[in-house]
């Protein structure tokens, strides 16, 4: 028997690999399945799915337009879930553009620092990745509070007379994003950059270009595959986020994140958060997809 | 093409230099607003921990008393047992399983490999909140619909399907690790253990497993963090009455800003500060780590043992499954006891700052040990 086992690829394969398949299609796989089904059944009554199942598109529709929704008031707003998501897309791209527009300055200077230095500035890069998130938003938040610390900073200065209502606001979630976001931002395009050859700098400078030509036409073309996993690393997470908006919105700014998230809360609307957990999760995937396409087309024309 | 390069014009040298030393400044300001900005916000969150009062604005002067207010939180504590129980049950099944799945993907070429790949990245790369939700229904409106019919078992969530979520997210990434350690693996020295008579299993456990122990404790360490670490997927898989650490602090950060919280992530932040920093040096680093880690461990299970026996009987009052558990751990000191020359001697081959590193690992190892063993038996 045993013998038999150690002959045998075919089982041994079988056996190695059965515990991980199993357990990831089994509560990971079939679960997405099972959203996907509910995701096109009508609603029951107390808040889950009508049995027997009726089978319905309803609930993508109604994420195009509210108002198809039979709970909807006279008053609906039938581009409601569609502006959510856009709003959801545009506080991604603006914490994105943030989080490029500091890291990468940031990934040069560490860059050209001495070794040690080097090494000591990227573990304080690292740190954060590896510390809890909810205390981070929550170091943050006891910042931003109106008892906070920068307001009775300001006030003591004289800066201001009454504590600026910083948090529960766009602007919170979005510096709440940044700063949960920012280390995630840096090391691709740290790593991108500390691979540039800066000699190729000092070649265009002596061919007569100015620094932002030189650095243009030749340093950011060269670090490109860096911003770009930027973007997708940050894009990705902060589009579909959840703590974040619910800690420092406190419950005023919607995101599709806290939007799924109140289908199965207070809105008890299964269905309907299944639908919109499989647009989001189609997004990401598309996102991340077309990075690891254009990552890899990258890297074929280099050699 | 020459025309045109002649025509720019050279730039002083002063003017130059000037722009390079104002890039400079700018540069340097900027690295020091970001790191001001990542840094600042939790070292104040340290700093007010130790506040005597409950502003968290003013600081008053120096106090312990949120953490002796802490240590009381009967509420706290239980989130903490829970945390641990299921941390410690998903590293081990997520440990396992991950390392098999890692050598059957590298080892074995069979059909869907790269589909089956592709579907291991899966939920690294997918939002937190609908694997969250996945699950949710998964228990409620599959798993357990099914059992109640087919076995008549009624199930609720709670701790076990906590568990079973925190195993399924955990497998990818311990996955990812065992298996990073695996492609750098050199193949010639199984080769070499075969020419020398080892049959596949005495390779396998000579040879192939102490090779690949440090990402796989690398792995575990990564998949405790982040099951300790978890809400989102903790909050759809949760039941009524349980909760976990991340659960408890969730619902205070939620409600607003207290020195307890800051006393409470404090903790977290070292705790997790000091597992991470185990883990690295684990996948870096070699066996004398790993060995040191267990060393660690095995003499804080071992020295809290010691000290709660003792108390245990100097007190009278005693269960005999207290004073089994207790007796357990007092073995783990004997072991310790009895490894600890081969360690010392493997350490002696390890350069001055290796032997420090070892010895901090064996110290945060020992810590954590104490402090876990503590947290279930006072």
């Amino acid at each position: 028997m045993v013998k038999f086992f150690r002959r045998n690829k075919t089982l041994q394969l079988f056996g190695l690999i059965s515990p991980g398949a199993l357990w990831i299609l089994l509560f990971f796989n079939l679960p997405l399945l099972i959203v996907l089904f509910i995701s096109f059944v009508e609603r029951g009554r107390a808040g889950s799915i009508k049995l027997p199942p009726v089978y319905t598109i309803e609930n993508y529709r109604q994420l195009f337009n509210a108002c198809a929704s039979a709970f909807a008031g006279p008053e609906c707003d039938p581009f409601l879930y569609i502006g959510i998501f856009g709003h959801s897309m545009r506080i991604a791209l603006v914490v994105t553009f943030w989080c490029i527009l500091l890291g990468y300055p940031l990934s040069y200077f560490i860059s050209r620092q001495r070794q040690v230095w080097r090494d000591a500035l990227m573990i304080l890069v690292i740190i954060p990745f590896w510390t809890n998130f909810l205390v981070r938003t929550y170091a943050l938040k006891q910042v931003l509070a109106t008892e906070g610390l920068l307001n009775s900073f300001l006030i003591n200065l004289h800066l201001i007379n009454q504590p600026l209502d910083l948090l529960f606001n766009e602007f919170a979630v979005i510096v709440g994003l940044l700063y949960g976001y920012l280390p995630f931002a840096i090391l691709p395009m740290y790593a991108s950059i500390e691979k540039f050859d800066h000699s190729l700098m000092e070649a265009a400078s002596d061919l007569g270009a100015p620094p932002w030509r030189a650095f243009l036409r030749v340093m950011l073309p060269m670090t490109l595959p860096g911003v770009i996993a930027a973007l997708v690393l940050v894009f990705v997470p902060v589009v579909g986020a959840f703590i974040t908006p619910d800690i420092m919105g406190g419950g005023k700014i919607e995101m599709i994140g806290t939007l799924i998230n109140r289908q199965f809360g207070v809105s008890r609307n299964w269905p309907f958060g299944s639908s919109m957990s499989l647009i989001l999760m189609l997004m990401v995937l598309i996102g991340v997809i077309a990075y690891f396409r254009s990552s890899s087309e990258d890297t074929r024309r280099a050699m | 093409m020459s025309a045109r390069s002649a025509a720019f014009p050279a730039y002083p040298r002063q003017q130059v230099r000037l722009r390079t030393r104002i890039g400079n400044w700018l540069l340097g300001t900027n690295a020091a607003l970001v790191f001001g900005f990542i840094y600042l916000p939790v070292l104040i969150l340290i700093l007010f921990s130790f506040n005597n009062t409950r502003s968290v604005a003013v600081f008053t002067g120096f106090s312990t008393e949120w953490y002796t207010s802490l240590a009381q939180n009967e509420e706290l504590l239980d989130a903490a047992r829970n945390s641990l129980v299921v941390g410690v049950i998903t590293t081990i099944v997520a440990t396992l399983i991950g390392t098999l799945t890692a050598l059957a993907m590298e080892r074995y070429r069979f059909k869907l490999r790269t589909t089956f790949d592709a579907n291991l990245y899966l939920p690294i790369v997918i939002p937190e909140i609908v694997m969250g939700i996945a699950l949710l229904l998964f228990f409620n409106q599959a798993l357990f619909p099914f059992l109640q019919n087919i076995f008549g078992i009624r199930a609720t969530t709670g701790l076990p399907t906590i568990t079973i979520s925190h195993i399924a997210f955990d497998i990818p990434f311990v996955y990812v690790i065992v298996r990073a350690r695996l492609a750098d693996f050199d193949r010639a020295l199984e080769e070499a253990a075969a020419d020398l008579g080892a049959d596949e299993w005495q390779t396998f456990k000579r040879v192939t497993l102490p090779l690949l122990m440090p990402g796989i404790i690398g792995g575990a360490l990564m998949a405790f963090t982040l099951s300790l670490d978890d809400y989102l997927i903790t909050a759809f898989t949760k039941g009524i009455r349980e909760q976990t650490m991340p659960l408890y602090i969730y619902s205070l950060v939620r409600r607003g800003v207290t020195p307890e919280i800051n006393a409470l992530s404090t903790a977290l932040l070292l705790g997790s500060i000091g597992l991470v920093g185990l883990s690295l040096t684990a996948q870096n680093g070699g066996p004398v780590y790993t060995k040191g880690m267990a060393v660690g461990a095995g003499l804080g299970l071992g020295l809290y043992g010691l000290f709660s026996l003792s108390t245990m009987l100097s007190s009278g009052e005693f269960t005999v499954g207290g004073l089994l558990l207790r007796l357990i751990l007092v073995a783990a000191f004997i072991w310790v006891w009895r490894s600890y020359p081969a360690y010392r001697e493997e350490l002696t081959d390890t350069n001055r700052s290796g032997k420090v590193l070892a010895w901090i690992t064996v110290f945060i190892s020992a810590a954590a040990a104490i402090l876990s063993a503590a947290l279930f038996l006072m």
